[in-house]
């Protein structure tokens, strides 16, 4: 077990550090990189997401935090020690399994109690955590049944009962909810979060669901293809995406390419508009398709389009818009009381983006 | 059920038993229908040069324990008997227990590579499981016999300056039973292991369990029945084996198989024979019942 | 790939002693195998690679008389017992459960329960009884005695095959006007072949390995190879043993190689 008594200044609120993290599977030629170079800080106390497309590598991170497998190179700190090489039965830190992992030959208290009865604890103290672990997720009636016996929504507070049994200083989820419907779903994500702010617990949750993530998170990571792209808050992640992956991952987005005049844009199509400059001259801008609006022709800034299709949401119409150029953009509108906005194909319309909303990315 | 179902069913039956009837023939007269022979045998007094002669005794039966004196009839304990008896599941058991603790690494090990290799290393088990008993068991003689390998080594180095002898000793028997049946453990294991969720293992060491712990509270309870069906495998043939005492073991140290056998030769107590089979076979089947009752109540349980 | 630290299927110890049971359980057989090209006698020393012994065995008509005796033996079984085992296996899968299907199973696998030196003696009795009122004494008792125990080693193979096939095909073929002898004969037949192969080598292998049922069955002058091999041994030992060990071997390894290649799944 890792000693935490000396917390020092600069490690006193990160709960795990990832520093260059790299992880290849294969050897030589045919190696696949699944973590590159990798660095992250997460703080305790926090609920941190792992967000991205499956092979993404944030399962691999979870992993090797976890000690299920060992990093090609870098080092894992947990509360400022070095817990690279550690086995996972030498690591503070709690797993809450995709497949829940739970064991058939035990039963439902059993498998809550196991953790703490491998540590050694005294069977007094067992008892009366499991109890407590039971009453947290409300399986006490449960307590003797086999988990075969179990919905998967029972399975997975098992799962999750199991795993905050021992108290570990992080308790990590690999996309715990993915194997339940959707209405379980929300429901768990608010008893997730309930655990979370009950126990205090550091949690790390994997999952490729963008809605889940923004959600729930205190932070979440974006990952692509091994690497990091962008720590943030859920609202920085939205607003603000740094580039075109995490803009088009989370949510929708308009990308416009265009190029810098002075200090402003001038898109492909020709429009100039006002946008926050950057540095680079060759830019992407990208705008969500909610801060798209229709403009009357020649208000400032608009840009004239034609209606290629809408697609009526209920609560809004999805209006796809072709610029002269033939770039496609997407406005998200709000649905009229009436039903009908007066749009129909093939007509000739303006458009205008929110000044503010409007994302240069240098790519 | 409907008429039209009902009438299903009889058609499925009545096919399914034409069908097999032939076979079901063919093992009647050639392997169970024997066995009651063998039964009704038990039951009857010996025939002067072997066989049997008509009428009802419990003298084999009582052969099987007691030997009676000539002259005054009395009964006392048959020493030899018990000693065969005693030799028969002491080295059997020996032999389940040896098997199991170098089988379960091996099966471990073969279910834990990728699975092209765990092809290969599984075949690399199937083959000396279908090469005969008898070539096997010759291997070992050739290496352990006061000629063989073993000796010849030991006294080119001088480690020792007599050969000695291990062959014909119960030691010889047990590493030979190990030896011919360690597949019979390897292979059922494995299956179990193979179907064995590797993720749970993730979760023990997780949830702090040391490798030893995993073993303990994890795997084996989880691949018992697996365990119990290696060891009935390796038990049976075992209490009954034939060839490898025979050839390992010698005249001296006989196991209930040769036993039998020198009843039906040298022996000529047919009867005898009959009730020592009968009694083997009791034994044999109440081990299968025993590992058939669990393994349902281990399906009934879900898993 | 990262080796160093901890592997999560790694159990301490493991390993190394799975190695030492391949090298155990090989090392007799490899040994076996090569000094029955010793040009001495036996295991004693090595003097020299030499086809000698297979020479011997080959010019001895003990051996020769044994080998076609146990070949005939094993082919006549192995055909007759796959034969028998289709059937059953067509009558016991893939139809709505009956009354006795479980009697059936039992009865077909009674030979894998029953300790073989029991099977013996009950063959052995029984086959007396017959002999004593038909005087006959060919080698008719040992091929039924031998079909009857390959029966659940030709079986097994089968009813897998037959329980891993898709039932809608026959379905198919009835709909296309198939009749059900039709649906058989072109369709189940012929997707079932692989099994019937694969059965009827491992009722070849087991016939051909058998030594118990055998001795005990056999009257005079019908020494099968393992029969032969088993009088041998017991008395003295020259290489021979091992040169016709090796051919079985040989055999042997090359039937199972058949075997796991006709049952493999195509993935």
């Amino acid at each position: 077990m890792i000693k935490t008594t000396q917390e020092c200044a600069v490690t006193h609120n990160i709960a795990v550090e990832a520093r260059h993290v790299v992880k290849a599977f294969g050897q030589g030629e045919t190696a696949v990189k699944a973590l590159d170079d990798v660095s992250v800080n997460i703080r305790t106390g926090e609920f941190f997401t792992l967000l991205g497309p499956s092979g993404c590598g944030k399962t691999t991170l979870l992993r090797l935090i976890a000690g299920f497998e060992m990093p090609s190179g870098g080092t894992i700190l947990l509360e400022g020690a070095d817990i690279t090489t550690l086995p996972p039965n030498k690591r503070p830190v709690n797993t809450v399994f995709q497949s829940y992992a739970l064991f058939p030959h035990l039963t439902v208290a059993e498998n809550v109690g196991f953790g703490l009865q491998m540590l050694g604890r005294p069977k007094a103290e067992v008892t009366a955590t499991t109890a407590r672990m039971l009453a947290l997720v409300k399986l006490e009636a449960l307590a003797n049944r086999k988990t075969s016996q179990l919905s998967g929504g029972q399975q997975q507070r098992v799962a999750l009962a199991r795993a905050l049994a021992p108290a570990p200083k992080v308790l990590l989820l690999d996309e715990p909810l993915s194997a339940l419907d959707l209405k379980l779903r929300k429901e768990m994500q608010i008893e997730l979060k309930r655990l979370q702010l009950e126990t205090g617990i550091t949690f790390i949750f994997v999952t490729h669901d963008q809605e889940e993530a923004l959600t729930m998170s205190d932070r979440i990571g974006v990952m692509s293809a091994g690497k990091l792209q962008q720590v943030g808050s859920p609202k920085e992640i939205y607003n603000h995406p740094v580039n075109r992956f995490v803009a088009s991952f989370i949510g929708e987005s308009n990308f416009l390419p265009a190029t810098r005049e002075g200090d402003r844009y001038r898109l492909d199509c020709g429009a100039l508009i006002a946008a926050p400059t950057a540095k680079a001259d060759r830019v992407t801008l990208t705008v969500r398709p909610e801060q798209v609006r229709l403009a009357a022709m020649g208000e400032a800034d608009a840009i004239p389009a034609t209606i290629i299709n809408l697609v009526y949401f209920g609560t809004d119409t999805h209006c796809h818009l072709s610029l002269s150029d033939g770039t496609e953009v997407v406005a998200r509108l709000q649905s009229p009381a009436t039903g009908d906005a007066g749009l129909g194909l093939g007509q000739a319309v303006a458009l205008r983006f929110v000044p503010e909303a409007i994302q240069v990315l240098e790519d | 059920m409907s008429p039209a179902e009902q009438a299903e069913v009889t058609r499925s039956a009545r096919t399914g038993w034409l069908l097999s009837a032939p076979a079901l023939v063919v093992l009647t007269l050639a392997a169970i229908g024997p066995l009651a022979i063998v039964v009704a045998y038990s039951f009857m007094p010996p025939g002067e040069y072997g066989n049997v002669t008509w009428g009802f005794s419990l003298e084999a039966w009582q052969g099987i324990l007691f030997t009676k004196d000539i002259f005054d009839g009395s009964l006392a304990w048959a020493d030899a008997n018990l000693r065969i008896f005693w030799r028969s599941v002491k080295l059997s058991l020996l032999t389940t227990v040896f098997a199991f603790l170098v089988g379960f690494p091996t099966a471990w090990f073969i279910a834990t590579r990728p699975p092209k290799a765990r092809a290969m290393w599984l075949f690399l088990i199937t083959i000396p499981f279908w090469t005969n008993l008898l070539i096997r068991t010759f291997a070992i003689t050739e290496i352990i016999r006061k000629e063989g390998l073993l000796n010849t080594i030991l006294l080119k180095l001088q480690i020792i300056s007599q050969p000695f002898e291990m062959i014909y000793t119960d030691t010889a028997v047990f590493i030979g039973m190990t030896y011919v049946y360690l597949p019979l453990m390897v292979l059922p294991l494995f299956a179990s292991l193979d179907r064995f969720d590797m993720r749970l293992l993730e979760a023990a060491y997780d949830l702090y369990a040391n490798p030893w712990q995993v073993l303990r509270k994890v795997i084996m309870p989880i691949v018992k029945p697996g365990i119990i069906a290696g060891s009935i495998l390796v038990f049976v043939p075992s209490l009954g084996a034939y060839v490898t005492p025979r050839l390992l073991g010698g005249g001296k140290n006989m196991m209930i198989g040769n036993f039998i056998e020198l009843q039906f030769g040298q022996g000529r107590n047919w009867p005898l024979g009959a009730s020592l089979s009968v009694m083997l076979l009791i034994i044999v089947t109440g081990a299968l019942l025993v590992y058939v009752r669990y393994a349902n109540r281990e399906t009934r349980n879900g898993h | 790939m990262a080796t160093k630290g901890f592997v999560i299927s790694r159990l301490p110890g493991f390993n190394p002693i799975a190695g030492l049971v391949f090298v155990g359980l090989y090392l007799p057989i490899i040994i076996l195998v090569v000094y029955s090209f010793n040009a001495g006698r036996s295991v004693a020393g090595w003097e020299g690679f030499s086809l000698h012994w297979y020479t011997v065995a080959w010019e001895n008509d003990a051996v020769k008389a044994a080998t076609v005796r146990s070949l005939y033996l094993a082919a006549s079984a192995a055909v007759i017992s796959t034969f028998l085992a289709t059937l059953a296996a067509l009558g016991t899968t893939r139809r709505k459960a009956f009354g006795g299907q479980t009697f059936i199973y039992v009865m077909i696998n009674q030979p894998l329960m029953v300790p073989e030196v029991v099977s013996a003696v009950a063959l052995l009795i029984f086959f007396a009884m017959i002999k004593q009122a038909t005087g006959y004494a060919g080698m008719g008792y040992l091929i039924a005695a031998h079909s009857a125990f390959c029966i659940p080693f030709a079986y097994l193979p089968i009813r897998a095959r037959l329980e891993g096939m898709d039932m809608t095909l026959e379905t198919a073929a009835s709909d296309l006007y198939a009749s059900n002898w039709q649906a058989f004969r072109f369709v189940t037949l012929p997707l079932l072949l692989p099994g019937i192969f694969a059965g009827m080598m491992l009722a070849f292998v087991t016939s051909l390995d058998d030594v118990v049922i055998t001795v005990f069955v056999k009257s005079a002058g019908q020494d099968t190879l393992p029969t032969y091999m088993l009088g041998q041994i017991r008395r003295q030992v020259t290489a021979e043993i091992n040169a016709i060990s090796t051919v079985l071997l040989a055999l042997t390894v090359l039937l199972l190689t058949l075997f796991v290649l006709l049952t493999r799944k195509k993935d």
